[in-house]
């Protein structure tokens, strides 16, 4: 099997290395021709376009690249090796071509990867995804000597690395140093609270050190990651890479860019490429759902209602557009019709947390505590540990004039958001709460404690509370 | 050597049937083996899943690999995955669970009138993959865990990078939970995923094996998940089971990533007596063996032992691991074949040749695994969409067989016939009423040392194997006696049984020589 592999790779190198030096003989290879048929029109005309821009330049070391980025962005990985040399060959001093050609190759081909690897590094000494790059294949290959000093530099180059800590914890627990390790995994999920390769490495270990319930507490943080954040975050983010994905044309990979957008916050960028892929796909209920929430957070509130309900025509028993769209009705005082909302989604889907988290919202906006008490009681049946629950419940209890149940659950709340990497503004939003609730319990140094936090959050405290901040000025 | 068989069963996809809409996915993931001595004979016969059509059966014909076909088998209804084998009904005969996208079935073993079908709508109706038929509650029955492979709707289009349609990737599919149904007698089994808590964490399952992993007297399950953390169900002997995978260092690569898990094998790969687990997986992701490290956990063993580059290039799905060659070290074969084109690729007929890839053949020796494909040309140089793998002595002369099934294409019988000289033994262990011991370990001291090897047949992908425990022993060993860990967490001590035979050992019974 391997001989047989090794073959082929060497025919596809002897094909590339007879291009080559065909293009040394008359100044530059040519430009792969890339079979288009039965591809997206837009992937076509993406090729196009950047075949044209390399044909207008063919001595221009970034057209290369670029066009070579463009195949790679889908997955035409010989042709865009081909154009990443070129580039390579033309700017001996880029080292963006020799890693994002390795890139290309580093699962299939190591060893010339980890070769490309060192070409980058030689250009640019401290670029840390090429030193990461260069580490993962070292231990893939075996050679845990040369790994470890790699990661090693990837660390001294990159402090605020998660992979370099990951995988230095790794290699300590494989050699028995559990101390070492426990302060590598430690510091993972203290960067990356999401981390479930973190948390699950952080909880071997404290099972070696005979801490079983450190162990199941790091596991249980562990599965709620997996659940809740993307698995695959163990490796630092590439921007080169990213810049190709960045690239590609087909509707999925721009349903990608949309979501990466609307997650950094750029609305507007996510609700264009929503808009553009609901008319090329009208019969997907995530699109309209997704470009429905594009429109509410820009505030598009009849454009946002009107894609949730088509969501819903093509998925009459989508949770999630149903709490949505009924969030955006109760924001809009249309009571009723999100309450009939609410509820047809939890005879759905009786543990969809969402849902329950606007259901309690609107019958505490209405003065009906118990209810909203019980569907916040419900969401944390489902999850325990969910600060936006439980900061609810404390905000409801307080109102409800049970305070020292409140200071106790906002107490949980901040734990609980804390643990997940909670933005500053919720928790500072919960400190505040805190702070009122302390106030009204007659605990002034606890308030007052509580402020500062929230005041050092960037939360700007309301003019009735500043008072209760002065005596420490 | 298959048509000499008289095995000829090619896997029918329907992918040109009428109505069936593209790239339908089921058709890509292939379906299974089981191998069982339905008939009491003492030797392996041969049922055959199949995906749209009937399964068909046949009974083995020895001497050497010779079977023939019994017609009237049933099967069909559902699109047919997988297949495992055990005694349902405590009547001391085998019989099969087939798993399906459509509704799974339970065939009982009516000895000379074939199977008797018990009725579809008792079972679960989403896609089915593999099963184990396991003791998990030690009540002296047969309960039975069946992993679902994903929420599948078959209107539902997936698209490569470049726009052009072709199977789904799994991420853009959510999994189901997977099904543990108790045994309750008499061949009436009752799905408890919910109270055992098997329930809570749906995941797109593919392979399963049950096997007592934290060494507490109590069988637990592992589940291999596609590209999501692979779930252990650690039994806690109150009929519920927690989920530890994370907790114990086998739910991730040992680069903390979720991978591709397809099929699952365990043996003792590092020599110490313990079983590891070796999973199969997509291609650019290892095949990984979790080395256990009792009373602790497992660490990820696949460069150590070699796995690190090879079958890098493939997709594995079901595996065998045996000491094919009779040298004391366990061997590998992993089924491979993709379940996507390649990159850039436009289908191109004939439809499923863009999707083969060869065998993967792997010696083991004392440290690593070296590629042994050069030995086996029919094996490792023939390109098929391969799925299900089964091993067990077909012929009955001490070295595992192999039958390995592929999408859209024949499944093909392996005879082994590879030189040693070396001697063997198979260890049936069986239950005071006559039926396997699903789940019992078996402990072999010879004056080489001490090896383990399970008598359990639910590995792999989609299959079930030789129930009986197989021992390479190397020339010059002498067999010094065996024990057996039975399921319920017993263990008895046997003495030595002469090698080259088949030694039966039924639980407080003593041994009986073959």
């Amino acid at each position: 099997m391997t001989e047989a592999r090794a073959l082929r790779r060497g025919g596809a190198g002897c094909l590339l290395a007879l291009v080559a030096l065909s293009a040394a003989a008359c100044g530059g290879p040519e430009i792969p021709e890339v079979g288009s048929d039965g591809m997206e029109p837009a992937v076509r005309e993406a090729i196009r376009g950047a075949r044209d821009a390399l044909a207008a330049d063919r001595g221009n070391a970034t057209a290369w690249g670029r066009f070579g980025m463009v195949l790679h962005a889908h997955r035409l990985a010989p042709p865009a090796g081909l154009a990443y040399a070129e580039a390579a060959r033309l700017d001996a001093d880029d080292h963006r071509w020799p890693h994002l050609h390795a890139r290309l190759l580093e699962t299939a081909e190591p060893a010339r990867a980890l070769g490309l690897a060192d070409e980058a590094l030689r250009r640019s000494p401290r670029f840390a995804p090429a030193l990461a790059l260069r580490a993962r294949v070292l231990e893939g290959m075996g050679d845990d000597d040369a790994a470890e000093v790699a990661w090693e530099a990837l660390h001294a180059a990159a402090p605020g690395s998660i992979e370099a800590p990951l995988a230095l914890g790794r290699r300590r627990l494989l050699r028995g140093d559990l101390e070492g390790a426990r302060t590598a995994f430690e510091r993972v999920v203290e960067r990356l609270p999401s981390s479930t390769a973190g948390w699950s490495f952080l909880a071997q270990v404290l099972l070696r050190t005979d801490d079983p319930e450190g162990a199941a507490q790091a596991a249980a943080r562990a599965r709620i990651a997996a659940r809740s954040a993307s698995l695959g975050a163990t490796a630092d983010p590439d921007p080169l890479l990213i810049a190709v994905e960045d690239l590609r044309a087909d509707s999925h990979g721009r349903e990608a860019r949309a979501r990466r957008a609307a997650a950094s916050g750029d609305h507007d960028g996510a609700e264009a490429i929503y808009r553009r892929l609901v008319n090329e796909r009208p019969g997907s209920a995530d699109l309209h759902y997704n470009h429905g929430n594009a429109l509410a957070r820009l505030g598009r509130t009849e454009e946002a209602e009107a894609a949730y309900r088509t969501a819903l025509s093509r998925d009459p028993d989508s949770s999630a557009a149903m709490a949505n769209l009924a969030n955006l009705l109760a924001r809009s005082g249309r009571d009723g019709e999100a309450d009939d909302l609410y509820r047809r989604s939890i005879a759905s889907d009786p543990g969809h947390l969402p849902t329950l988290l606007g259901a309690s919202s609107l019958h505490f906006q209405r003065g009906d505590l118990r209810q909203a008490e019980r569907y916040l009681r419900n969401a944390l049946e489902r999850d325990p540990g969910h600060p936006g629950a439980l900061q609810g419940l404390g905000q409801l209890l307080a109102t409800a004039g049970r305070l020292g149940e409140a200071a106790e659950t906002l107490s949980r709340a901040l734990a609980a958001a804390r643990e997940a990497g909670a933005a500053p503004g919720q928790l500072a939003g919960i400190h505040f709460l805190l702070a009122d609730v302390e106030r009204q319990r007659g605990r002034t140094a606890q308030a007052r404690t509580h402020l500062t936090e929230a005041e050092s959050l960037g939360m700007t405290i309301p003019p009735a509370f500043r008072a209760l901040l002065e005596p420490e000025r | 050597m298959t048509s000499a068989s008289g095995v000829e069963f090619t896997h029918r996809t329907g992918r040109e049937d009428a109505g069936r809409p593209a790239y339908f996915m089921p058709e890509i993931m292939g379906s299974g083996v089981a191998l069982f001595d339905r008939d009491g004979d003492g030797d392996l016969d041969l049922y055959l899943v199949q995906g749209e059509g009937p399964d068909r059966f046949f009974e083995n014909r020895g001497p050497g690999i010779r079977f023939a076909e019994i017609a009237g088998t049933p099967g069909g209804g559902a699109y047919g995955m997988g297949v495992a084998a055990g005694d349902a009904d405590g009547d001391g005969d085998l019989d099969l669970f087939r798993t399906g996208y459509g509704p799974d079935a339970l065939l009982f073993n009516a000895g000379p009138d074939g199977f008797r079908v018990s009725g579809a709508e008792d079972w679960d109706d989403g896609w089915g993959a593999s099963a184990t038929f396991c003791d998990y509650d030690a009540d002296g029955r047969l309960d039975l865990f069946v992993t679902r492979y994903m929420d599948y709707d078959p209107d539902f289009s997936c698209f490569a990078a470049t726009g052009e349609q072709d199977y789904c990737d799994p991420t853009d599919v959510p999994g189901l939970p997977d099904l543990l149904y108790r045994n309750t007698g008499d061949g009436q089994f009752v799905e408890v995923g919910n109270e055992a808590g098997i329930a809570a964490l749906p995941a797109r399952g593919l392979g399963v094996v049950c096997h007592d992993f934290t060494g507490d007297g109590r069988l637990d399950f592992y589940v291999a998940n596609d590209t999501e953390a692979n779930h252990l169900w650690v039994n806690q002997g109150d009929g519920t089971f927690t989920e530890e995978a994370l907790l114990l260092g086998a739910a991730l690569s040992g680069f903390g990533r979720p991978e591709a898990g397809m099929g699952i094998e365990i043996g003792d790969l590092s020599g110490d007596g313990v079983f590891d687990i070796l999973l199969t997986h997509f291609a650019d992701e290892t095949n990984t063996v979790y080395l256990a490290e009792p009373g602790i956990g497992f660490v990820d063993g696949s460069i150590a032992l070699g796995l690190g580059t090879l079958g890098l290039a493939t997709t594995g799905f079901g595996v065998a691991l045996g000491d094919f060659d009779l040298d004391g070290f366990l061997d590998a074969v992993i089924a491979n074949g993709r379940v996507a084109r390649r990159p850039g690729e436009s289908p191109r007929p004939p439809f499923f040749a863009q999707y083969e890839e060869a065998a993967l053949v792997l010696r083991g020796g004392r440290e690593r695994f070296e590629d042994a494909g050069a030995a086996s040309p029919e094996l490792s140089g023939r390109r098929v969409v391969g799925r299900g793998l089964a091993a067990g002595d077909l012929d009955g002369d001490g070295d595992p067989d192999l039958v390995l099934t592929a999408a859209d294409g024949p499944a093909r019988i392996f005879e082994n016939v590879s030189d040693h000289d070396g001697n063997w033994l198979l260890v049936a262990a069986r239950l005071p009423g006559g039926a396997p011991d699903h789940g019992a370990a078996v402990r072999l001291h010879t004056s080489a040392g001490t090896r383990v090897a399970r008598a359990n047949p639910g590995v792999s992908y989609l299959s079930s194997g030789d129930p009986r425990a197989h021992f390479g022993i190397p020339a010059g060993a002498a067999i010094e006696g065996l024990t057996v860990r039975w399921s319920d967490g017993s263990e008895e001590a046997f003495p030595a049984p002469p090698p080259n035979g088949v030694a039966l050992v039924v639980r407080g019974a003593g041994t009986i020589h073959d």
